[in-house]
């Protein structure tokens, strides 16, 4: 008698494609290391990165104690940076999974049924991506207290739109496909037809535009520190450059270290979103 | 036919991808005004063939060996720019897909005029009155109207017609038809066949028809090419080819026509399978279709592959096995 | 009593150009493991009436009547014990599996919806089904992309077997293999038939093949059926001219170098002709044809065609 193998578990396939390109593995690694620091801030850095350590102005490198330097008011930016990560972070990928939740939902349920329900909500994503979306975050901003939820609440409603027309029109072309008229033929229910059917086929663009929506969000949050109105309690990269912009001819180094560290942040995230992408499609990895 | 030179001659084809080996060793003659088939499965290398007569191959495609002689050249041999030269004016080629190869954004007239406009140096004037013509030629009713309509307003079969206009737009020596009915409905192909046969007798063009079709292959064919896994495997006449099939392949695919069942039913008769798949060719040393093969024996799996031996009445196979035995006779 | 029987249906699409007549009006009956053959052009309409019969296209009016329950006049709930008694195999291989899914899981998926057993009846009898469409049993574990695509019609047909039913609406189910694949499949779905006693509507554009694997054929033209006979009646006497054009237009060894036996286009299904809808095509057509549409007429013996001039047309 032969003896049928367990189908093999589905994560092992993506894990060993995605292992595969080194572009992803590296882009992962770095923001484990970021998600690390963010973690082991209050262990690397126990004191408040808000307090004055030392003198200011004194550049990277010149004092052991403070291998990032010191700011204008003797902040130790190692510390701020360490602690804006936490922040970033935090806004970054609340954000996007707030945002994407909300696209996803709408998106499936326009794309898939049609018709009015379809119109009515393709009416509602117009209303969101009419204004253009930074005016509109800052609208949102100044009207609720600029406080971390606040943010993270306005970002993911100025982003979700996005996610939603990548959602609908994927739903779109997808319940078209044979396969959609086969699970219907074979008496599936709509719930069943699209988490279990369409869904897993709508998510590799869903997936890349989810990276990008952090470090957009991050981008973002950013933008709002940078313009004061981000939370006032709290170090992030972006406050740190919004700081750091009166000094840029004398120590350009105070807007330089946080906009590094956004741009390799959001580099890797996009480059994780790539990778992602073809892992999860088991036709290209089949090819790799 | 001794001492006068074909219009084409293929000598010893072979074109290869990273691991693969798409066409081998492939040698066939085309004459003036004579419709040569090359039939066979996906995989067999037949559209690669048109693809390395028109140097056209995808970039990791590599011709390795071979020559085609066309009125006095080596296609082979030329560089980019004479082949461009060629390519539309002495040999021109349509595709399976009437639906994809005309440019949706332009007029149907606009585009058989642009090919005489580059290689006939025709005026603006001069080619769209030539269009017109070209497209009453490939019997499009009322042509002078129809001229500027866009591709998307005609037919599927309408448009194949459009995409021959433009194929014998110059009076090309060679015309190559890759599958040219393959997405038309039946009685859309048999006009489309009609009409190409029409023009090659007209113009004197020789035909290349690439096809899986056996029944066209019978229908127009002059002289019939088999290929399998990108080998020739037989040659010959149409009529006596698919008569008394000489390879273990063609009569296989004979054989598992529903048509050459001859009006009987799945009760009365069972078709005859091929088992397996093209796919068992691969790494195969000796005749590529030994794996499928119900009459393969040992020496058929050792390299090198059989031959091509010449038959009579024009044939060739290379199979010693069957052809060897005589017993399709 | 007919396993199947349509009376009358019509599927009309609402379009921009005006209304799009798919299917308008089709009687069609099928028994207990019968193979009905449906022949016709791409937008005759053949593959939508396949659709609406199985509730995947909606149904403007006619009755589908399955074991003798009208399925139109049922809602979503009550149909459901129906539609595991009707299946379908799609024609694209590539196109009507989820990527996403392997074969057990694509198996197994049917029968969950269903509740027909816990997981290791399920199991067993996705390995069965694997076995019965001649599939290798590490199939179970693997993804559509690694088969052939008539190993992948191989899937689709088991897909279709899950649920045991007793008609599958088979859509162009060889179309898109090689002729020697096309065989292989041809046999098993023969083979099926013959262990399991299935019904087929057998719908292709391909004449040999339907004239091979259906008992009875029918003919469709824009939307309705112009002739119907067993299948060796209709060959051997074509009644309707569009039957004997379609014929005449399938290659043959035998007619070296014949001309086009059909001049002009198929008409849109948005834009019907008067009266008959083939006499802007047909070569019989008079002053009757441009004017009246012919009602369909039984000849012989389960010989049905709708021409004014069917006598006619088989003398010539």
């Amino acid at each position: 008698m032969t003896t049928v193998p367990a189908p093999r578990p589905r994560r092992w396939r993506v894990l060993r494609a995605f292992l595969r390109n080194p572009a992803g593995v590296v882009s992962l690694s770095f923001l484990i290391l970021v998600a690390a620091l963010a973690l082991g801030a209050p262990h690397l850095y126990p004191d408040d990165p808000m307090e004055m350590v030392a003198r200011p102005f004194l550049w990277p490198g010149q004092n052991p104690a403070f291998p990032l330097g010191t700011d204008s008011l003797g902040r130790d930016v190692a510390a701020g940076l360490v602690w804006g990560t936490r922040v970033s972070l935090l806004v970054g990928f609340s954000a996007m999974i707030l945002g994407v939740t909300l696209g996803l939902a709408i998106g499936a349920v326009a794309g898939y049924f049609g018709g009015r329900v379809d119109a009515a909500l393709v009416k509602l994503i117009e209303i969101f991506q009419t204004p253009p979306s930074f005016v509109l975050l800052i609208v949102l901003v100044a009207i609720a207290q600029p406080a971390i939820p606040t943010v993270i609440g306005a970002i993911a409603l100025v982003t979700w739109p996005t996610i939603a027309r990548i959602v609908r029109s994927e739903f779109r072309s997808l319940r078209e496909k044979d396969f959609v008229m086969a699970a219907r033929g074979l008496g599936y229910g709509h719930a069943r037809i699209i988490l279990s059917e369409i869904l897993p086929n709508a998510l590799p663009p869903v997936i890349v535009t989810a990276s990008v929506l952090v470090a957009t969000a991050i981008l973002m949050e950013s933008a709002l520190s940078f313009l004061g109105l981000g939370d006032p309690n709290l170090v992030s990269w972006g406050s740190m450059i919004g700081g750091g912009r009166e000094l840029l001819r004398t120590a350009w180094y105070l807007s330089a270290i946080p906009g590094f560290a956004i741009v390799l942040t959001v580099l890797a995230l996009n480059l994780l979103g790539d990778a992602l992408n073809d892992a999860l499609n088991p036709r290209v990895a089949a090819e790799r | 036919m001794v001492g006068t030179e074909p219009l084409l001659r293929i000598d010893g084809l072979t074109v290869a991808f990273p691991g693969e080996t798409a066409v081998r060793d492939l040698s066939l003659a085309v004459e003036a005004g004579q419709t040569v088939a090359i039939v066979g499965e996906s995989g067999s290398g037949k559209s690669m063939t048109a693809l390395a007569l028109m140097r056209l191959l995808p970039r990791s495609a590599r011709i390795t060996g071979g020559s085609a002689r066309f009125a006095g050249r080596d296609l082979m041999a030329l560089d980019e720019g004479a082949m461009r030269r060629v390519r539309g004016r002495e040999i021109a080629m349509i595709f399976q897909e009437p639906m994809t190869s005309l440019n949706p954004v332009h007029t149907i007239g606009a585009q058989v005029a642009e090919v005489l406009r580059l290689h006939e140096g025709l005026g603006r004037a001069a080619a769209r009155k030539r269009a017109i013509e070209l497209l009453d030629l490939v019997r499009i009713a009322d042509p002078a109207r129809r001229v500027d309509d866009y591709p998307h307003q005609l037919s599927g079969g309408m448009r194949q017609r459009v995409m021959i206009a433009i194929a014998v737009a110059c009076g090309p020596k060679l015309l190559i038809a890759d599958e040219p009915t393959t997405a038309l409905d039946v009685t859309i192909q048999a006009q489309v066949l009609d009409l190409l046969d029409r023009l090659r007798r007209d113009l004197s063009m020789g035909l290349l028809l690439i096809t899986h079709d056996l029944g066209i292959v019978g229908q127009w064919a002059d002289r019939v090419v088999v290929m399998y896994a990108g080998r020739k495997v037989e040659e010959g006449p149409p009529g006596a080819l698919l008569e008394a099939p000489l390879h273990p392949y063609t009569a296989g695919l004979l054989g598992a026509s529903p048509r050459k069942a001859e009006g009987l039913g799945y009760r009365e008769a069972r078709l005859a399978e091929i088992p397996g798949s093209i796919s068992s060719a691969r790494g195969e040393a000796g005749c590529a279709f030994a794996p499928r093969c119900r009459h393969a024996i040992a020496s058929c799996r050792a390299a090198p592959p059989p031959p091509l031996v010449a038959h009579a009445d024009g044939r060739m196979v290379a199979c010693p096995v069957l052809a060897g035995s005589g017993a399709p006779s | 009593m007919s396993l199947l029987e349509l009376r009358g249906l019509a599927v009309h699409y609402a379009t921009a150009r005006g209304t799009l007549h798919a299917v308008d009006g089709v009687d069609l009956d099928i028994a207990r493991g019968e193979t009905v053959g449906l022949v016709g052009e791409s937008g005759c309409g053949k593959s939508t009436l396949g659709k609406a019969l199985l509730g995947l296209a909606p149904v403007t009016a006619g009755a589908v009547r399955f074991d003798g329950v009208d399925l139109t006049a049922l809602g979503a709930r009550a149909r459901a014990p129906f539609r595991r008694r009707m299946q379908m195999i799609f024609q694209d291989p590539f196109g009507s599996l989820n990527p996403r899914h392997t074969i057990g899981a694509i198996l197994d998926a049917p029968l969950k919806v269903h509740g027909l057993g816990d997981r290791a009846a399920r199991r067993a009898r996705v390995a069965a089904l694997i076995a019965q469409v001649g599939l290798p049993p590490d199939a179970v574990a693997r993804y559509p992309h690694e088969f052939s695509g008539g190993q992948r019609q191989r899937i689709g047909i088991a897909r279709a077997l899950a649920l045991e039913p007793d008609l599958i609406v088979c859509d162009e189910p060889v179309s898109a293999l090689d002729l020697s694949i096309q065989a292989q499949i041809l046999n098993l779905l023969v083979d099926l038939k013959r262990d399991l006693g299935l019904a087929y509507l057998f719908i292709s554009h391909d004449l040999g093949v339907v004239r091979y694997f259906a008992d009875r054929v029918l003919v469709m033209y824009l939307g309705r059926i112009v002739e119907s006979a067993p299948a060796a009646t209709l060959w051997r006497r074509p009644m309707h001219p569009y039957t004997r054009a379609l014929i005449a237009a399938v290659p043959d060894p035998a007619r070296r170098r014949q001309a086009a036996p059909l001049a002009g286009d198929l008409p849109s299904p948005q834009d019907v002709p008067t009266g008959c809808r083939f006499h802007p095509r047909c070569p019989f057509a008079t002053e009757l044809c441009r004017t009246t549409e012919p009602p369909p007429r039984t000849l012989d013996d389960g010989h049905d065609v709708a021409c004014h001039h069917a006598e006619t047309v088989a003398g010539a």
